[in-house]
């Protein structure tokens, strides 16, 4: 058994158990769930488990969370049952299956038919979606800003089997699947009578359309975004503590002399090969103080701490933060790795 | 507050899981206490572990988490994104399968769709029906359907009309079913009074009902209206225009199909009406003199670029010669002086693609020339089929289509060759009513010029 585990095991109270458990969720699971996912998924959260931008960020942190406390519950409840002997690569794993079942059902090829459906919506003057009390709703351009039929209410296993029905009725001597996007669309939409959620149009196209998503095995074989790119040009590999504080040194100098925009947005997205974020780094290698930082970026200490819980972040949370679009912070971060390439003398 | 912070703290701290308020109230004190920041600092160094510092500046790095979002890929198929989003899109494209098959992926819709979109669809009135949902049996759908109402009442009044010109004027009755284009246009049509407007379509609709043997399902749901045997398989046209079985067509002929066949009709060819010609007053001849006729290329679009000049023989005749003449009047071959046995002569060199052309046969007759076509009458013109068009022809005889050649000869005025392809569509499809009246529409066309 992990070492790790053995003092929450070992609690003789529940006041006590409680408070080892919040020890191994917040000093241990939290970090290598944050890291899981954002190596993954791109899904950054807070060190609380928080992204209000993005949803399914949280949730699959809650739910990595939820497993390893229901683990550890029933671990202790019977320790001889199971034996872990690295906690830590126990919750990497149950982050990385997680991140899996997310991709399996996240379903890129939908994703894309929906894309095409929402473009078609935008070009063609017949076909239209609108949004009707915070739902987005499609049909016939003469349907707009109506609300939808109870056609959507209905179970997926219904709208299934009804469209047989659509299918006989409407391309029975047509393969439904040669026929354009357009024209299905149109039929389903007559078939239908009224406006519907895109969603549901989406679930009815690719059921027609017989579109399947491709397996995916593991994270590892899912040769996606997701996958964790390993990059030729690491700037310096260092084992020295004195190399590492010159190098972090040396960045931080860089870092400081660019346009504020740049800067932030440069500080905020950084991650180093270990998972962490530019403050922590600097503040660890004693590059920096808390006051330091906040004069260098003229904000409060306190805003300083704020900020490092987020970091580091993913662009939409930059773009909040600093209130600005996603693509000025695309641009400004941009400019910023140029620029810091140039200084450091980073060569491919 | 002056309290050091507990060690429990500090580890907190360091991770950043302090509850709000306690970060709001510790982190003064951490910045200003150097026992604490001390302690703060090691135990980030601790909580790091032995792993070395690196990092990369390598943009594909730094982008591989910014996915392209729908917006971003609409602005590439637009081409309006601004030149660096653009260029960083491309850095994240580098490492990102998934991105990359989503921008190819609509793209290729785009591309797919580019001509389904100008295509009109939808009801032309709606009320809207929030209660229950109308998947109901076909009947009932001509309840709902104002534009089938529209159509039962128009229909009706058709009906009154034809059989008072039953009673009236059986011989115009009989003279319209011998035309299908009189009965077109004596078939009810929607008007701004009982539907609403729905954009004018690029493709027409079917002036008329379609080849099909109208039933509740076909009038209620398909969207099909013709099925021919035809070339290598089966064509199938539907309303909104689309031809499917037809590949590797041009998407004008795949146009003129559509059109044709919605029409039930052929489009009388305009390059015919220049072949008609004026009067010629150029010519020499006078009445009561010997003639002889042209034969062959005359008043008609050809394939070849070097035809075969063909005329009658003239008694009598000593020789011949053949002129070319251009459409400005200007002459761009001439034969030899040919011997009496004639009957032909091939120009030497290619004539120009595209253009219209006239030609003129002098014979020698005691010494005189005679010249056909005479001063009386009408030039006789041709013109070769443009490259363009011949290399269409090349493609679509590639698919053995009956129906598209004899579409495409019609377009381009080669009436008998379309004729030809027409007769064995029609053979192919003898319970077919569309391959009739388009042969009966090339027909047409052949004898009004």
């Amino acid at each position: 058994m992990d070492n790790l585990l053995i003092p929450y095991l070992s609690a003789n109270s529940e006041a006590e158990a409680h408070h080892h458990l919040d020890d191994l969720l917040t000093l241990h699971a939290a970090q290598t769930i944050r890291q899981i996912l954002r190596r993954r998924l791109g899904f950054y959260v807070s060190s609380t488990g928080v992204n209000e931008r993005n949803q399914d960020a949280e949730d699959l942190y809650q739910e990595a969370m939820t497993k390893i406390v229901q683990l550890l519950h029933d671990l202790k409840a019977s320790p001889t049952k199971t034996d872990i002997e690295n906690f830590a690569h126990y919750v990497a794993r149950v982050a990385s299956n997680i991140c899996i079942d997310f991709l399996r059902a996240k379903s890129p090829a939908r994703t894309r038919l929906k894309d095409s459906l929402r473009d078609l919506f935008r070009r063609h003057k017949d076909l239209v979606s609108w949004e009707f009390e915070n739902e987005i709703l499609c049909g016939f351009s003469v349907w707009r800003n109506t609300g939808k039929t109870v056609f959507s209410t209905q179970s997926a296993h219904d709208i299934e089997t009804k469209l047989a029905a659509f299918q006989a009725a409407r391309f029975a001597d047509e393969d439904v699947k040669r026929a354009p996007i357009p024209q299905i669309v149109a039929e389903l939409f007559d078939w239908i009578g009224g406006p519907v959620e895109i969603d549901v149009l989406v679930r009815m196209m690719t059921s027609l359309l017989d579109i399947r998503e491709q397996p995916i095995e593991s994270l590892d074989d899912y040769a996606g975004s997701f996958r964790e790119v390993q990059f030729a040009d690491r700037v310096r590999t260092t084992d020295s503590d004195l190399q590492a504080k010159e190098l972090l040194a040396q960045l931080w100098r860089a870092v400081r002399q660019l346009p504020p925009e740049q800067r932030d947005a440069f500080c905020f997205s950084f991650e180093d090969d270990a998972g962490a974020d530019f403050f922590s780094a600097l503040l660890g290698a004693e590059i920096v103080t808390l006051k330091d930082l906040a004069t260098a970026l003229n904000l409060s200490v306190e805003e300083v701490a704020r900020l490092r819980m987020r970091m580091p972040m993913d662009s939409g949370t930059v773009a909040e933060v600093l209130n600005a679009s996603r693509d000025n912070v695309y641009k400004w971060r941009f400019r910023a790795v140029q620029r810091l390439k140039f200084e450091l003398k980073v060569e491919k | 507050m002056t309290e050091h912070l507990s060690t429990s703290q500090i580890e907190h701290f360091c991770l950043s899981t302090l509850p709000e308020e306690q970060l709001q109230t510790l982190t003064p004190h951490v910045a200003d206490c150097d026992s604490c920041l001390h302690q703060f600092t090691q135990t980030l160094r601790q909580q790091r572990g032995s792993a070395p510092f690196s990092f990369t500046l390598d943009p594909e790095f730094w982008f591989r988490h910014d996915h392209v979002d729908f917006e971003q890929i609409v602005g590439i198929a637009d081409d309006n994104l601004d030149a660096t989003i653009r260029e960083i899109i491309n850095i994240h494209l580098k490492i990102c399968q998934t991105c990359r098959e989503d921008v190819r992926a609509f793209l290729a819709f785009r591309n797919e769709s580019a001509r389904d979109v100008e295509v009109s669809f939808g009801p032309t009135a709606y009320i809207p029906n929030t209660e229950s949902f109308s998947c109901t049996p076909w009947w009932q759908s001509f309840r709902w359907k104002p534009s089938y109402t529209a159509a039962a009442v128009l229909a009706a009044v058709a009906l009154v009309f034809m059989a008072l010109a039953i009673r009236w004027t059986s011989d115009l009755l009989q003279a319209n079913d011998n035309d299908p284009g009189q009965i077109a246009q004596a078939s009810p049509a929607p008007t701004a009074s009982n539907v609403v407007t729905v954009p004018t379509p690029s493709v027409p609709y079917p002036s008329k009902s379609p080849d099909v043997t109208p039933s509740p399902a076909a009038i209620d749901n398909s969207l099909t209206v013709a099925v021919l045997k035809d070339g290598r398989g089966e064509v199938i046209i539907d309303k909104s225009g689309r031809v499917t079985g037809l590949d590797d067509i041009s998407s004008i002929t795949r146009q003129e199909i559509a059109q044709a066949v919605l029409n039930e009709r052929l489009g009388n060819p305009k390059v015919l009406n220049d072949l008609a010609g004026p009067g010629g007053g150029l010519r020499g001849g006078t009445k009561g003199e010997p003639s002889f006729k042209l034969v062959y290329p005359t008043r008609r679009v050809i394939i070849e670029d070097r035809p075969v000049f063909k005329w009658e023989s003239l008694a009598a005749a000593s020789s011949y010669r053949v002129y070319v003449l251009d459409s400005r009047g200007t002459e761009i071959a001439k034969s030899e002086e040919l011997s009496p046995n004639s009957r032909q002569w091939t120009a030497k060199r290619s004539l120009q693609r595209g253009e219209t052309f006239s030609w003129v046969v002098t014979a020698v007759v005691d010494g005189k020339e005679i010249i056909s076509p005479s001063a009386s009458a009408p030039e006789v013109r041709f013109a070769v089929l443009a490259t363009k068009d011949k290399q269409e022809l090349n493609q679509l005889k590639k698919t053995g289509s009956h129906l598209g050649l004899g579409i495409f000869y019609a377009r381009t005025g080669l009436l008998i060759e379309s004729e030809r392809e027409l007769e064995q569509l029609v053979q192919l499809n003898p319970q077919s009513r569309l391959p009739k009246k388009l042969l009966r529409s090339v027909r047409s066309l052949r004898n009004s010029k």
